[in-house]
């Protein structure tokens, strides 16, 4: 990486949908106010999408994991442009071996989900196809951000896109599930900003410079935002309040994030708004927004708050714990197989969380992978039930039975995701969830214990709904007449499964670029744990990226 | 790689032929979306076993030219998960080990399945259900031997978990084969869950080792690395809850052996195998196979068993008393393949039993005589099925032997098989021998109960089904014989491995009249001496050996005497201890711990996690109704939920403005 700035790829990988959607919007302006004529068709914008976001794809994989170097411990392709330097504002992206692979997810399951619900999707495709877009640089923009107020705009843009994706195009309900969706996800983002505002302020007031850029890229002595030295407890002579603390901000960030992930008992939004989206919208959400607040734990909170992370991560943990059990109960007493899904999903996602704040090398590196792997088979899952319900227009379990025989290959497929989702060797989801089961042990065996009971209990409560779904007789009349799977729904399950496996059989170039970021975290949180007082001036997080100083402009 | 062992890369081609097999048939049938000509089903199924077992051939010959005290071959294909740097680096290879016992397993399993896969070419041929699928069929069978071979040829802890969880799953699969059965959906999901469980207890298990052997030295989870580690961890003292110190190797070899135990079907989970009777006959044979594996598991890991009396004590005692518990329902079943499989069952007890007492050459022995003699015995069941067109009750069958007389002859063969009895000797000689196991006195009277019991069960299959007076009702055609010959050839091949597999034995039994005396002797025992931790047990002095042999003649020719006595001699007596005992007799045959524990735990759970959702919505209702108290009828069409959404998001807001007050007027 010799001149890093020099290539754009990462503005390209982000701003692509976005461009595609302006430009767009702009050819219909002009053709029907200048030229007095209609505009495409709403069917050739969602062609046009999809063929954008196939692009982005390529171009995700051409420039970013062939450009990243394994090698390299620090943020890589970063390109920065000053915006509004007396604020600190700047535009600043980069990836990390985390983002990358999430970047990655996000391109690839993108237009997968686009094919997903190809025929579903009845209303003004037009508005459908630019908010797809933009959701997309949404959240691509927000896992590149290495400015916090960027990150947030990009934040906010994936969550007001998908608002509209799944009020004007989801269920009956959908509006309503759509402004509880947004009413939490806003109240978690202004939560945030309250938090990322009085960290900025101490930075101001420690270094004297503005700054919103997490790390100081060009060494012009402005400290990065990261670099901010949060206290871990209210010192009498220093004249800071209870609430600059680590712990108070840390429960800010941490309760955004829990709302946006969601852990139990903040999950209040998930299920109505997985529900009622469209399949695109559910795949979308549960499978790549939802990551962004576990992101979030990764970028912001652990680097910001070592000494509150560590003290609060039993607490994190316990949640989690607590998520997996109650999201398996709920999982069983599911009549509705959307929502069943959904609370399946719920359950690994706290998985995640627990890897997390194990705090413990392998299984940090475990929930990446994990978070991947959930990406891959919670959107296969979604698809699968979409095309279900596509086809007999209703959600209820009951309704099923027996599709094995007039639909074999979903019956089969469905098999095959589902043993992606409980882990079966040689998918991604064993090797994700092996590594948390690693790295749990050393916080207690207590703790892997329950999450494996807890794991069988998701496995199982899914493993029967599908079993009852496809295996048995054919009891209703309506079932009779099924279609299998067409060539499109084949294959947009079928490029799913494949990286199941992929991930699953060969994880190794993806744990090669996990790990160094991970170390990266993990490292400055243990050389912070040593230094808990925060205050000492010198070198504990500024460390942070010295090893890699070579890549420096 | 490893040191001191030499590498080959003949190995990785023995499992994944099979696999290649199963993936192909799979994507053929998912691409063509219609079934293939049978021939080519044939040859897709047929030619990788075919080609597996001569690399199986091979391997054994590269093996057997080394020096008996380092027989042992290594094939790493790749590193399959590898992270972390300097000494916390770990990484797991996809590798495979072939040393005596994992190769005479495997040469067993892939005999055994070629003569399986023979039997179900012609049997699923006659399969015209409207949800058959012969290729499904062989898709299916092939993952669940190439699992199997993973599991048995494993070198790494993560490849052996992987072949584990697959042979449950396939084996679960093959129970939902008739998809559109009533119950099948249901058996399938408990056989799924159950293994699930299974494999979650081997997943902590592993865990556990991994980082018992890390808190002492490098992370790793090579079989090798693991071996020579655990002597390091002998004292090593894991405080649980309560203030319960266990030892590290004690946790391990209990994790090892619930998980065995889970998988062959021993207490406290005999219920395990419930649902086979569903799957055809040639899944079913199968499937005593696919059980066989928690003996395997026990003896891969017998270094462990070997260092912790606690966990060898558990499971001799689960085995002996499986053993016993097994064989009486084997007696009150009515279904033929239930019948059978209880007995299987039973016989791994005996082979459980051998393990707990140190003589684990001797449960190998056992593992591959029950399942050759219950392969066959099996096929001789699924014939009779066949042949009764779907009749599967003992009570209506006998005399068949007139019609089905060379089945019947294979029957007798299995039934008498000496390589069975004799197979029994010496896990019964180590039940006795055994000093290690607390109540060893108990558990050799066990053996010799479950020997007799098992006998009497055996010969009351061959009396029932094939001797006395034709009990079908009529309706059935009247023209029927032994299958063809396709059908037979299988049950030629196991009927011979049961006969040979008398010179397998152990010398142990032999030794005195063999001409180097029990040192001198190439028997299986000594074959498998080196992957094996010596224990106790293999050695026995002469007198005991053959009053040992004595003993069990004994209570075989009793559990015989009783057959003839019962079924032939004195049948009315039969009948009427048949009606004083039935209730007990209902009790045990209809003993479905599956089904209890569907009812005791699956279905309360259900329901807890129904009333908790109740629980949820109830909670919101009040507190919708203490809202509407305090606001009068407000917007009553927005729901409670989204009402509710809207007041915690409201605090939620209120807490960040508060924040930011905080921080303006510092």
């Amino acid at each position: 990486m010799a001149t890093p700035l020099a290539s754009n790829i990462v503005s390209w990988v982000v701003f692509l949908p976005m461009v595609t959607a302006l430009a767009l919007l702009g050819a219909r302006v002009v053709a029907t106010t200048i030229f007095n004529r209609g505009s495409l068709p709403g069917s050739a914008w969602r062609v046009i999408a999809l063929a954008s976001s196939f692009v982005t794809f390529a171009l995700a994989f051409a420039g970013l994991w062939q450009g990243f170097d394994p090698e390299v411990v620090d943020y890589q392709l970063v390109e920065r442009l000053a915006w509004i330097p007396s604020l600190g504002l700047n535009y600043f992206v980069g990836i990390d071996g985390i983002s990358l692979v999430l970047v990655m997810l996000t391109t690839f399951v993108v237009p997968i989900a686009i094919m997903s619900s190809w025929n579903e999707v009845e209303g003004p495709l037009r508005s459908y196809s630019v908010f797809l877009l933009l959701l997309e640089t949404g959240i691509v923009g927000a896992l590149v951000s290495l400015n916090v107020i960027q990150l947030f705009f990009f934040w906010e843009l994936s969550l007001i896109s998908s608002f509209f994706i799944v009020g004007r195009f989801g269920g009956i309900k959908g509006l309503r599930a759509a402004v509880k969706y947004v009413v939490f996800g806003a109240s978690g983002f202004f939560l945030m900003l309250a938090a990322t505002l009085i960290v900025y302020r101490l930075n101001l007031e420690q270094g004297g410079v503005a700054n919103f850029d997490m790390a100081d890229w060009l060494n012009a002595g402005a400290s990065g935002f990261m670099d901010t030295r949060v206290a871990v407890s209210v010192a009498q002579d220093t004249g800071i309040g209870w609430w600059q603390t680590q712990p108070w901000l840390f429960f800010a960030f941490a309760l955004a994030f829990a709302i946006k992930i969601p852990l139990i008992p903040f999950h209040g939004w998930y299920s109505d708004t997985l529900c009622e989206a469209p399949t695109s919208g559910s795949v979308i959400v549960s499978a790549l927004v939802i990551k962004l607040g576990m992101f979030a734990f990764l970028r912001i909170a652990l680097p910001l708050f070592p000494f509150a992370a560590r003290e609060y991560a039993p607490w994190l943990c316990g949640l989690a714990l607590l998520g997996i059990g109650i999201s398996g109960l709920l999982a069983l007493a599911q009549r509705d197989v959307k929502r069943l899904v959904g609370y399946v999903s719920l359950a690994h996602v706290s998985f995640i969380v627990l890897g997390i704040f194990s705090l413990e090398h392998h299984a940090v590196v475990g929930a990446v992978v994990h978070m991947l792997s959930h990406g891959l088979s919670i959107s296969a899952l979604f698809i699968l039930i979409g095309f279900l319900v596509e086809r007999r227009s209703t959600r209820e379990l009951s309704s099923f039975g027996g599709l094995a025989k007039p639909m074999p290959i979903c019956a089969a497929l469905f098999g095959v995701v589902t043993l992606g989702q409980i882990g079966l060797p040689g998918t991604s989801g064993f090797v994700g969830s092996f590594l948390i089961f690693l790295g749990s042990l050393p916080i207690g065996g207590f703790a892997t214990v329950l999450a494996l009971a807890g794991m069988v209990l998701v496995g199982g409560g899914l493993m029967r709904a599908i079993g009852k779904m496809m295996l048995g007789p054919l009891d209703q009349a309506e079932n009779r007449g099924l279609i299998d799977l067409n060539f499109r729904e084949r294959v947009v399950v079928m490029l799913l499964v494949v990286p199941i496996f992929w991930v699953g059989l060969y994880p190794n170039p993806i744990l090669r670029r996990i790990e160094p970021s991970v170390s990266l975290i993990l490292n400055a949180m243990s050389r912070a744990a040593e230094n808990p007082g925060g205050v000492e001036p010198d070198t504990e997080l500024v460390v942070r990226i010295a090893p890699a100083s070579e890549t420096r402009p | 790689m490893v040191d001191g062992a030499t590498s080959s890369d003949l190995i990785r081609w023995i499992p994944l032929l099979p696999l290649l097999g199963s993936v192909i048939q799979a994507s053929m049938l998912f691409v063509l979306r219609r079934p293939v000509r049978r021939t080519w089903v044939v040859a897709m199924s047929v030619v990788p076993l075919v080609l597996s077992f001569l690399f199986t051939c091979a391997a054994f010959a590269e093996l057997i030219d080394l020096p008996s005290g380092s027989r042992m071959q290594i094939d790493t294909v790749w590193s399959w998960v590898g992270l972390g740097i300097g000494s916390e680096a770990y990484s797991a290879d996809l590798a495979f080990r072939f040393d005596t016992l994992s190769g005479a397993t495997a040469l067993l399993i892939i005999v055994v399945s070629l003569l399986v896969w023979l039997f179900a070419l012609g049997f699923m041929e006659g399969d015209t259900r409207p949800d058959a699928g012969y290729q499904r069929f062989f898709a299916y069978m092939s993952f669940v031997l190439s699992s199997m071979l993973v599991f048995v040829l494993g070198e790494n802890l993560l490849v052996i978990l992987a072949g584990w969880m697959g042979t449950g799953l396939g084996t679960a699969a093959l129970i939902g084969f008739w998809y559109s059965d009533p119950g099948s959906g249901r058996a399938t999901i408990r056989s799924i869950t159950f293994s699930v469980a299974v494999d979650a207890v081997l997943v902590a298990t592993f865990v556990g080792a991994f980082w018992f052997l890390a808190s002492l030295g490098p992370h790793t989870s090579s079989l090798l690395d693991v071996e020579a580690g655990i002597s390091a961890l002998g004292e090593v003292v894991v405080v649980l809850p309560f203030g319960l110190e266990v030892r590290a190797v004690t946790l391990l070899g209990l994790g090892i052996a619930l998980a065995a135990c889970g998988r062959s079907a021993q207490l406290p989970f005999t219920f395990a195998l419930s649902g086979i009777s569903r799957s055809p006959a040639p899944a079913a044979a199968l499937s005593v196979l696919t059980a066989s594996m928690g003996v395997y598991l026990c003896c891969r890991f017998s270094f462990l068993f070997s260092a912790t009396q606690t966990a060898s004590s558990a499971i001799a005692w689960a085995g002996a008393l499986t053993a016993v518990i097994a064989a009486v329902s084997a007696l009150v079943q009515r279904d033929l393949v239930a019948i059978l499989i209880a007995a299987a069952i039973s016989q791994f007890g005996v082979a459980f039993l051998a393990i707990g007492c140190g003589a684990y050459s001797a449960a190998i022995y056992q593992l591959s005589m029950i399942v050759a003699v219950f392969t066959l015995l099996i096929f001789s069941a699924g014939s009779v099925i066949h042949s009764l067109e779907g009749e599967r009750d003992i009570r209506r069958m006998g005399g068949l032997n007139a019609r089905l007389v060379l089945t019947h002859l294979m029957v007798v063969v299995a039934v008498l098989s000496p390589a069975a009895f004799l197979s029994r000797e010496q896990a019964i000689a180590a039940a006795f021998e055994s000093q290690r196991v607390p109540g060893s006195g108990f558990l050799y009277g066990l053996s010799l109960i479950a020997a007799l019991l098992v006998s009497w069960a055996l010969s009351r299959y061959l009396i029932g089904v094939f001797w006395g007076s034709i009990r079908t009702p009529l309706g059935f055609r009247d023209e029927f014989s032994d299958p063809r010959l396709g059908l037979m050839i299988p049950m030629y091949g196991l009927a011979i491995l049961s006969v040979l597999g008398l010179s397998l034995n152990p010398a142990q039994i032999w030794g005195d009249l063999l001409p180097g005396g029990v040192e001198g002797s190439a028997s299986l025992g000594r074959f498998l001496a080196f992957p094996l931790a010596t224990g106790a047990g293999d050695l026995l002095a002469a007198d005991t050996r053959w009053q040992m042999v004595a003993a069990s003649l004994l209570a075989t020719v009793l559990g015989f005497g009783i057959s003839y006595l019962l079924y032939i001699r004195f049948p009315r007596t039969r009948i009427r201890l048949n009606a004083q005992f039935a209730p007990l007799q209902r009790a045990l045959a209809g003993n479905d711990v599956g089904g209890v524990l569907e009812r005791r735990v699956a279905e309360p759970l259900i329901a807890l996690s129904r009333s908790l959702l109740e629980g949820v919505s109830a909670l919101r209702d009040l507190g919708e109704r203490f809202r509407s108290m305090e606001a009068g009828s407000g917007a009553q069409d927005e729901t409670q939920a989204h009402r509710a959404a809207t007041q915690v998001s409201f605090l939620v807001v209120l807490f960040g403005a508060l924040l930011m007050l905080a921080w303006m007027t510092r």
